[in-house]
């Protein structure tokens, strides 16, 4: 695709999103619906401005705890599928308690964890990385399970090992479906933190959230609101971008002058 | 002695026979057919070949070696070239030196040394999805080949290739052929090809496949230039295309 051409294709949803803000503004200001229950776009942003160090004091702590749990949810998740790959049995014993755990809502685990592990930050950590491994884990077994069995076989007749073969193919394999993962996941690993905080914690995002609200300070509101929109999208643009690094061939030019420039080499 | 010799060999999927007393060889240097249908177990005898199966019965010997049953010893190559497409050219050629233990560096740097020769110069940074379907099959050829300069299984590598393609791709194979004197063993379902290509033609037929009949081209390699033109090819063809005919009869009756 051309530069120009990625230009004009940005230009839409940019165009969309600032017609629906200056609706937004509209409704607002000819007070439509009153400002008490909604505020304008305007006052989220005077809203956010006012509170920037004091919700960036608490993004921190949401940052981290995200950081850590998807960390630590994704370790655990490649861990699972490898161990799942490798042996028969452990797919059939714990698959099944891997999709189990995710038919429970996140919302009914959460008060047990803070109830157990208290207002620290452990529980938002457990919750986080039950939150994450899951994608991590269906997508990258999958990945693994898909390999051309004609390329692992092809391997075996230059007497590869189990480990040739799961570095040379199996790991390249199950790459595109980790990062689709990673994607899903780190989304979702900032809404379980925030989760995780409103039902109890010290400080981050959930914890700022559940103040502001009791004030009913809903300019506050939307702005926290945006704020972790906005750090979600920011983290799935980091995986897209370690993505692209991670997989160079995926971005590799082809051009039809090239390929028929290989063609004349020696023909 | 043999370069590589199957004696006997016997290979079955549950009850069913797929290929019966097979016993074929090939000399150090000989580019050796087997044509057949499809389905008459080719591709199973070259799995036990390459030590992916282990025969029932009978033996597969390399240089008077029993390697029955062991893989690591004999390359192969498939109509799929099977590159990998997330390494480079030169990563893809140079993995079985890699597995067998070779520094990447080092194994490149063997690659490399081979990439004028099999028409590939230039290529070494490229992904596979970079190059065309002739030029990914050459580079799956020096893969071959870079794992066991002594014997390469090929299992209908030009089938996928347009008719143009595989034509010009005969004549770069027959020449490269000539310089490597590497020892072949080729499976194809095409007459033409194994006419033009080899020494020597098994022709396999039914099923449990068996070997029905071993034909000798006597015109040299090298001196096989519009060899497909020749009344002499057209007579093997004919040959080969006659014996074919006198089994489909038999298994009808």
């Amino acid at each position: 695709m051309s530069k120009n051409k990625s230009k004009t294709n940005k230009i839409y949803p940019i165009l969309s999103i600032l017609i629906i803000l200056a609706l937004w503004e509209c409704l607002c200001v000819f007070e439509v619906v009153p400002h008490y229950m909604l505020p304008s776009p305007a006052q989220v942003v005077e809203a956010f401005i006012k509170d920037f160090w004091l919700l960036m004091s608490h993004l921190k702590v949401t940052l981290l705890e995200t950081l850590i749990g998807t960390l630590m949810g994704v370790v655990i998740g490649y861990g699972s599928a490898m161990l799942m790959d490798r042996w028969e049995p452990a797919y059939k014993a714990v698959y099944p308690i891997v999709v189990l755990t995710q038919t429970i809502p996140a919302v009914a685990i959460a008060p047990l964890l803070v109830l157990w592990f208290g207002y620290k930050m452990l529980p938002k950590i457990i919750l986080i990385i039950l939150i994450t491994f899951f994608p991590i884990v269906v997508g990258t077994l999958d990945g693994f399970r898909s390999a051309d069995q004609d390329a692992i076989n092809l391997m075996r007749s230059m007497g590869a090992s189990r480990w040739q073969i799961f570095k040379h193919i199996k790991f390249f394999q199950a790459l595109p479906n980790f990062f689709s993962g990673l994607k899903i996941t780190v989304a979702y690993a900032v809404v379980g933190a925030v989760l995780a905080e409103w039902l109890g914690g010290f400080a981050g995002l959930g914890v700022y959230m559940t103040r502001v609200k009791k004030s009913f300070a809903y300019d506050k509101m939307f702005a926290v609101i945006f704020l972790i929109s906005f750090i979600s999208l920011i983290l799935i643009w980091l995986v897209s971008v370690l993505q692209k690094k991670c997989m160079p061939w995926e971005y590799a030019e082809v051009t039809k002058r090239k390929r028929d420039e290989n063609k004349c080499v020696r023909n | 002695m043999h370069k590589l010799e199957t004696e006997n060999i016997t290979m079955n999927f549950g009850s069913e026979t797929i290929i019966r007393d097979i016993s074929i060889s090939v000399d150090q240097g000989e580019l050796v057919s087997l044509l057949g249908v499809s389905g008459s177990g080719k591709t199973t005898l070259f799995n036990c070949i390459s030590g992916i199966y282990t025969p029932a019965r009978g033996r597969v010997i390399l240089d008077g070696e029993d390697i029955t049953g062991t893989s690591g010893h004999i390359s192969y190559m498939l109509q799929k070239d099977l590159l990998l497409p997330y390494k480079t050219i030169e990563d893809n050629v140079a993995l079985p030196l890699v597995i067998r233990g070779v520094s990447r560096d080092e194994a490149r740097k063997q690659a490399s040394e081979h990439f004028e020769e099999f028409g590939l110069e230039g290529t070494q940074k490229k992904y596979p999805k970079q190059l065309s379907g002739g030029m990914r099959q050459r580079a799956a050829l020096l893969r071959t080949y870079l794992f066991s300069d002594n014997v390469a299984l090929l299992d209908e590598p030009f089938s996928a290739l347009d008719t143009i393609t595989k034509g010009r791709i005969h004549r770069w194979y027959l020449e490269v052929m000539e310089r490597i004197n590497l020892t072949t063993v080729f499976i194809t379902h095409d007459i033409n090809e194994a006419v033009l290509l080899s020494d020597r033609v098994y022709i396999m037929t039914g099923r449990p496949g068996e070997i029905k009949s071993e034909i000798i081209i006597s015109t040299p390699r090298s001196e096989r230039q519009n060899y497909d033109l020749t009344d002499e090819f057209m007579e093997y063809k004919r040959q080969i295309m006659g014996i074919l005919d006198e089994e489909k009869k038999e298994t009808r009756e």
